[in-house]
């Protein structure tokens, strides 16, 4: 069975945004066009061009420190998990995977309660008010139906953008993944499994495993202290709670049962 | 010799009662990361704290979120039947639950909240009946608004309507969560903070009932009437 994959190699990665360039044009250029035409003239425009959301995004790291500092491109996209927390959370089954392991949405059956942006550990999906459904990326499939690669693919000029068939041992991407040591899988566990592989030197090795996405979980991670604080605060309140209320049920019964 | 206990609340009720603050908690707890994830994603992971390892590819962040949606959906599963016992158990009581109104009219009602002003701001004692309007309101208002939430919770579980229909019914849902919280806050606040009202509080959770004096001064209305049972009881005691 086809099981859809795609590699991205972040030693040949440039860095030239050509992937996400080429996903607006394929995809979303109503949008932009619109956010362009609402951003001209307005005092913060490039604040709202620069927030379009972006069904893929390349995000820059640095590591180290000068003069031996080094810089990667990593790249930000629906990583098209087995097991995808966005579908587990979908209350509308509007969320789904295909067989072939693409996870995509059904705009006719999305609410726009956002659950899977909530739950997806990428923030690889948004909501979209001009489709009225959450958006993310398909992998191109309508190019892929045509027999054609996913549109960020046909454009990087560096070629670090690989996409095939996993179960095909003659593909690309099955060769690279079973003979590159450098291949990894982005998630917070190894277990998991997802449709997006990277190819990352050992000293970036940490992004993989711990991937560490702008906006949600730059958000996140502002906050991860007050959150860890109060997710604790919660847990030992109801534990404290529920032992308090049956210490003084059991002492309240025993003393009645006594009295009797 | 100890003062006579009038019985106001029957043990179903008390149970009832007790039971529907653990689910209107859980409720509350599994909606809030539903409804803002932005300001109650915290929760969220501390639901999925412990459980997200079981599954591969989950953050706690998003083991949270499932948890939360399906636990919400559970307490309302085993809510539902909880109601229906109740139902069951009190549906004979119905005409002794003091909870309808006294009259129909215009008037009636305009007395109704002229003796609760007189009540509430100006510590006036007009002579209650078991509950006053605003009790009686309450208690119509949570049976609506189970039923209103329920039937709104049910679309959205079972999809049972177009994508518009069913983005509509998602709003009116969250506004049915808004309306509750305040609704208990002011529930909780009228029932905790007022001193005279603990005597109410003590015989909804622990024993049913109030002294005889108590309901004499707060609920006269309440209190003929209970003599006229007593009354008529012991007459055919007789």
């Amino acid at each position: 069975m086809t099981r859809y994959a795609m590699i991205i190699d972040l030693n040949k990665c440039l860095g030239c945004e050509a992937c996400a360039a080429a996903c607006i044009a394929e995809n979303r250029r109503i949008q932009a066009l619109k956010t362009i035409e609402k951003a001209a003239g307005s005092s913060d425009a490039y604040k709202k061009v620069r927030d379009f959301w972006l069904r893929t995004r390349v995000i820059p790291v640095y590591t180290g420190k000068y003069p031996f500092s080094k810089l990667v491109f990593m790249h930000n996209i629906c990583l098209h998990c087995d097991n995808a927390p966005c579908v587990a959370a979908c209350p509308t089954g509007a969320t789904y995977q295909r067989p072939d392991g693409i996870v995509l949405v059904d705009h006719t059956k999305c609410i726009g309660c956002q659950y899977c942006v909530y739950a997806c550990p990428y923030g690889a999906r948004a909501w979209d008010p001009e489709i009225n459904a959450i958006d993310k990326c398909t992998f191109c499939e309508h190019l892929l139906a045509e027999g054609q690669p996913p549109a960020c693919v046909q454009t990087c000029p560096a070629h670090a953008r690989i996409f095939g068939d996993l179960e095909d041992p003659e593909s690309e991407v099955a060769r690279i993944v079973r003979e590159n040591k450098n291949v990894h899988r982005l998630g917070s566990d190894w277990r998991a499994k997802a449709g997006v592989f990277f190819v990352v030197n050992p000293e970036f090795k940490e992004l993989a495993g711990n991937p560490k996405f702008p906006d949600k979980e730059e958000e996140l991670e502002k906050h991860q202290p007050l959150y860890r604080l109060a997710g604790w605060g919660v847990f030992a309140l109801t534990v404290l709670g529920l032992a308090g209320h049956i210490i003084y049920w059991t002492a309240k019964k025993s003393g009645e049962e006594g009295e009797a | 010799m100890s003062e006579r206990e009038i019985r106001v609340f029957s043990e179903l009720q008390i149970w009832m009662h007790k039971h529907l603050i653990h689910f209107a908690a859980l409720f509350i707890l599994t909606g809030m990361p539903l409804i803002s994830f932005k300001y109650f994603g915290w929760i969220a992971w501390a639901l999925g704290y412990f459980v997200y390892k079981l599954f591969p590819g989950y953050t706690a962040y998003s083991a949270g979120v499932v948890v939360a949606n399906w636990l919400h959906r559970l307490t309302a599963f085993i809510l539902i039947w909880l109601i229906a016992a109740y139902v069951i158990g009190e549906i004979f009581r119905a005409r002794r639950w003091e909870a309808w109104p006294e009259c129909w009219t215009l008037g009636c009602l305009k007395k109704g909240i002229k003796d609760l002003v007189d009540y509430y701001m100006y510590k006036r004692n007009p002579g209650f009946g078991k509950y006053n309007l605003g009790q009686k309101l309450w208690i119509w208002g949570v049976v609506a608004g189970l039923i209103y939430m329920y039937i709104t919770g049910t679309i959205l579980w079972f999809r049972l309507a177009d994508k518009e229909t069913l983005q509509l019914v998602l709003i009116l849902h969250d506004i049915g969560f808004y309306l509750a919280i305040i609704g208990l806050a002011v529930h909780v606040y009228l029932a905790i903070m007022l001193p005279e009202h603990r005597p109410m509080v003590t015989a909804m959770f622990r024993t049913g009932t109030l002294p005889e004096s108590f309901v004499k001064h707060h609920h006269p209305k309440y209190y003929l009437k209970v003599r006229r049972e007593l009354r008529r009881k012991g007459k055919e005691a007789k």
